[in-house]
């Protein structure tokens, strides 16, 4: 027979057990249920950012009908690249601006580098992403920095989208000319 | 049974026979069993079962929400693929409009910083002139023509260019001769400016 005392004692210990395993249970089945309500809350914020970008959508082209066509996009954004007919695009607009590939005090030199990363904290990161950028190195010597200007607003009033990326001359004294490099950023359709 | 157990201690002495039965206290035990149960079930209702009813109604709530946005988002899809309207399309459409905002003139940063050089003092002169898009930076080459002994007007220009709205910061090389014996000196500023300053 047991005495009191180991009884009290057993009663104690098996309270303990109870109490414990009551905690346990406790956290694992709270657990369990605050990890479904996350999850569920983090579908519905996701949720919620596809209704807002849709309600914006329908707010923004629905009412006016204002969403370009694939063909006026296609002429801002190309979906087909080859270096050489960026090259000869660019060489025709340059041509118009009196930047001619075979005038030699001009020593025109244009170079395409394709796949342009921008830096993540810049302006063109976001934008260009889910693009195909392209930089198109510029550089001629000119007498008169007004025509990195010219060229510059030539670029930019394409319907085809050039942006300036840097331009860099230095500012020539009267009667001598000066190099003019200019980048600008281009875009296509990811294939 | 009775107890058998006695001490002799001297003739006069009775015997002790404990004719009561051992009995066991069972009674004791059980009160312990019912305040075990007890104690379980007002642990279980305290520590599982209130945190429980109302994290069970936090979810339902929750999965209820997520009925009705599903079925909100389903129907604007739907509204959407009626009238033709492709995400691709907007998504294309959308990043024209941001890639065109960033197509930005640089004539007005000559103008403001030539300004600047030439109220500061006469003699300057803008001599180099760079201008980074992507990283809003104006790398600015100056000239000064000093003749008096301690006086920097490219420490004025540096002030002086920072009074201008859109610039952010400024820092400048320190300002050498253009040439030996020269009373000409230059100095390289560069100016990190907001971006769609004009």
């Amino acid at each position: 027979m047991l005495s009191k005392r180991a009884s009290d004692i057993i009663m104690v210990g098996i309270i303990a057990v109870i109490a414990i395993v009551i905690v346990v249970v406790r956290f694992q089945v709270i657990g369990a249920f605050d990890e479904r309500i996350e999850e569920a809350e983090e579908r519905n914020a996701g949720i919620e950012e596809e209704i807002a970008g849709h309600t914006r959508i329908l707010e923004t082209y629905y009412r006016d009908e204002v969403l370009p066509g694939w063909s006026t996009l296609s002429r801002n954004v190309p979906a087909v690249y080859t270096e050489e007919s960026l090259l000869t695009y660019v060489y025709g607009i340059l041509e118009m601006e009196g930047i001619n590939r075979r005038d030699e005090d001009k020593d025109l030199y244009v170079r395409v580098y394709e796949n342009v990363t921008f830096p993540s904290g810049s302006a063109f990161h976001s934008p260009a992403r889910g693009l195909v950028g392209h930089r198109v190195h510029i550089d001629f010597f000119s007498a008169d920095v007004e025509m990195a200007h010219r060229v510059v607003e030539s670029f930019h009033d394409l319907d085809h989208l050039f942006v300036l990326m840097d331009v860099e001359f230095s500012i020539p004294e009267e009667g001598e000319t000066t190099r003019i490099r200019l980048n600008f950023a281009t875009f296509y359709q990811n294939p | 049974m009775p107890s058998r157990k006695f001490k002799e201690r001297d003739s006069s002495d009775f015997i002790h026979v404990d004719l009561l039965p051992e009995m066991k206290r069972p009674r004791q035990f059980n009160v312990n069993i019912v305040f075990i149960v007890l104690a379980t079930v007002v642990l279980t209702w305290l520590i599982i079962y209130i945190p429980l009813s109302s994290r069970q109604e936090t979810l339902d709530s929750v999965l209820e929400r997520n009925n009705e946005l599903t079925y909100e988002r389903d129907s604007l899809r739907g509204i959407i693929s009626e009238n033709r309207i492709e995400e691709e399309r907007v998504e294309l459409a959308e990043s024209i409009e941001e890639i065109a905002a960033l197509q930005q003139d640089y004539d007005f940063y000559i103008d403001d910083f030539e300004n600047a050089i030439v109220f500061i003092d006469s003699s300057g002169l803008l001599t180099t002139f760079r201008y980074n898009a992507v990283t809003n930076e104006v790398v600015i080459g100056v000239v000064y023509r000093i003749n008096v002994d301690g006086y920097n007007p490219f420490r004025n220009l540096e002030f002086e260019l920072l009074s201008i709205p859109y610039v952010e910061e400024v820092s400048r090389t320190p300002s050498s001769q253009v040439a030996p014996g020269s009373t000409r000196y230059f100095s390289r500023f560069t100016v990190e400016v907001s971006r769609l300053a004009e």
